[in-house]
């Protein structure tokens, strides 16, 4: 038995459908361009990677909380596009998944005074997530369980970590997972700013630098995406992507802010999944990198590669989605995905835009400007947190024995 | 199987400078983060905590309202109509890296990994108690698990609950396929045999 991966569905700066998500990500074009969905006059920094329809930013009111609204479109689309009412009873339906901070719509929050309401009172503008996350489930009938997950930038990987050994453990029914994120609002965008970690180039296309030698920060973005996860048993063959075959997850315990500069423990979370996943290092065939365009994000990426993979860790190739789409935070691995099974699918390592000069304390094997065509049947995927969270997750290729 | 369960009132002090190690992190603790670090701290009285034992929790919707509010207030002596401007110029100044790291919601799952030095399998949920039982009983590393919830009431009081359990022991808990708030785990009689509690409510 196994753990596949039979239904894809996505939201992101990519695209409105899942078909155009695939189709922008092989072409490459820059997904990040100047906020459109707010007024950001007096912002110093006004880049993101909005989700788009036919090229357009989907705008939506202050009183929307764009986390949801699109978490409940791909929900819709995953339901539908699976016939998962037809194969599975509610009960045996569980969503598990990753997301972000609350939303407040501060714009009616002040103009109809809801700031002077006494703390007990109801606010009309302030949207609770796990409440909002909990109703979705019931009204897609989803009601095996909801478990949502909110570990930063690795909360979508630990909501697919979790489903993946929930039906490895033999956790009957089927598990919709991944995760939705959108910080581009006054005061989420902002307090990200606040953080420190937003790059100084000031150019949407080029702001976010994954592994390059003049990357100064990353640059967020938002985005929806989810998987239908089942037991190979049960699933129909046909419909497999691919296989969740191992996850490892681990802490620094060094900073909140930082990551560990030994990156022992990331390289831990790496050996985990490999062991997890009962193979070696050698059969790994390249590597999708958290890649946040951030100045400590690549030497430790690079640090621990290199203790798992020792001098491989030259030829193996890496591949960053953030230069393209932007850091979609708790979202972002599950968005991710999509190049993992791009190149699964493809049997190809995409370039990963805005890398140009290589980086001397973080000498990845990047792919740089075309494609590189190569037999892929295992791919490693890692995300790291604000906090000192680790994931490796085991990506497979299926075959048909 | 060992449990605790903690409540500390609005106007009730939360004695942290008594149990922490790293006290030049405690700027960043909210009251969520003091309470469980005094909860995990009298949970294991003194015994050192294996670095690699699995550390599961689940945190509260977070009240992040008072800071709101308060931002708005002071912006209302200022200006009555908001603006992208007025927001940049007037409340931005207002809002500290040291608040932003206090909205994060991993925050007291990291401090506590920080302190206790908690480097093994680990999650970090939102108000669900069902995801906080499976997390434990399929952790990867053998042995006995961490887990914990806390809650922070929009009237400042603050509630938590840890447990050190084996995955055997929540494999049937009446609450694995809950949507209940985690922290109601630690008000069940599944644990209250061994809860020790401060308060109760």
């Amino acid at each position: 038995m196994s753990v596949v991966i039979t239904g894809f569905e996505i939201q992101s700066p990519l695209g409105y459908t899942t078909d155009e998500n695939f189709a922008n990500l092989q072409s490459g074009v820059p997904c990040v361009d100047a906020i459109q969905n707010f007024d950001t006059e007096g912002f110093s920094m006004r880049a993101a990677g909005e989700i788009r329809e036919n090229g357009h930013v989907v705008k939506t009111p202050s009183t929307i909380d764009r986390k949801i609204y699109f978490l409940d479109h791909i929900l819709n689309r995953l339901i539908e596009n699976t016939n998962l009412n037809s194969r599975y009873p509610s009960h045996e339906r569980i969503l598990n998944v990753g997301t972000g901070v609350d939303y407040i719509d501060l714009s009616s929050f002040f103009q109809n005074k809801e700031f002077q309401k006494s703390p007990n009172e109801e606010t009309d503008s302030y949207y609770q997530t796990a409440s909002q996350i909990k109703s979705l489930a019931k009204e897609h009938h989803i009601l095996g369980g909801c478990n949502i997950f909110a570990a930063a930038c690795v909360a979508s990987a630990q909501a697919i970590g979790l489903s993946y050994r929930m039906l490895k453990h033999g956790k009957k029914g089927a598990i919709l997972t991944g995760g939705s994120e959108s910080m581009i609002s006054y005061v989420n965008y902002m307090g990200f700013y606040l953080l420190g970690a937003m790059s100084s180039d000031i150019n949407p296309a080029s702001s976010c630098k994954p592994f390059d030698r003049r990357r100064s920060g990353t640059v967020l973005g938002e985005g929806t995406s989810m998987l239908l996860l089942e037991n190979s048993k049960v699933a129909d063959e046909e419909t497999i992507l691919a296989e969740i075959a191992g996850y490892g997850c681990t802490m620094d315990a060094y900073a909140i802010t930082d990551p560990d500069p030994s990156a022992q423990m990331l390289a831990k979370a790496i050996d985990l999944a490999i062991k997890d996943a009962e193979i070696t290092p050698d059969v790994i065939d390249c590597v999708h990198l958290h890649g946040t365009g951030t100045l400590k994000n690549a030497p430790a990426e690079y640090l621990a590669l290199r203790q798992v993979f020792g001098d491989r860790v030259s030829e193996l190739p890496v591949y960053s989605m953030k230069g393209q789409i932007g850091h979609l935070i708790a979202s972002c691995t599950a968005v991710e995905l999509l190049g993992v099974i791009h190149s699964i699918q493809n049997q190809e390592v995409l370039p990963t835009l805005n890398f140009e000069e290589s980086d001397p304390e973080a000498p990845l094997y990047v792919v740089r400007e075309k494609p590189l065509s190569m037999p892929i049947k295992y791919v490693l995927k890692l995300n790291s947190a604000f906090g000192g969270h680790n994931t490796a997750l085991i990506i497979k290729k299926q075959t048909k024995d | 199987m060992r449990s605790i369960h903690r409540i500390y009132l609005p106007d009730e002090d939360i004695p942290i400078y008594d149990y922490v190690k790293n006290r030049k992190l405690v700027k960043y603790y909210t009251r969520e983060t003091m309470a469980a670090v005094i909860a995990v701290s009298q949970l294991f009285e003194g015994h050192p905590i294996p670095s690699d034992m699995p550390f599961f929790y689940s945190t509260g919707e977070t009240e992040t309202l008072d800071f709101y509010r308060k931002i708005c207030s002071e912006y209302s002596q200022i200006s009555e109509e908001f603006s992208s401007l007025g927001f940049i110029e007037n409340i931005v100044p207002m809002i500290s890296p040291i608040q932003q790291f206090k909205m994060m919601r991993n925050t007291t799952s990291c401090f506590l990994s920080i302190e206790y030095g908690l480097k093994g399998d680990n999650a970090l949920l939102l108000a669900s108690a069902s995801g906080l039982l499976y997390s434990a009983m399929f952790a990867e590393t053998k042995g006995s698990v961490l887990i914990g919830s806390g809650k922070l009431y929009a009237d400042g009081t603050v509630e938590c609950g840890f447990a050190e359990v084996l995955p055997y022991e929540i494999e049937n808990h009446p609450m694995l396929n809950s949507t209940d708030d985690a922290i109601a785990l630690f008000k069940t009689p599944y644990f209250s045999d061994n809860v020790s509690s401060n308060h109760r409510i």
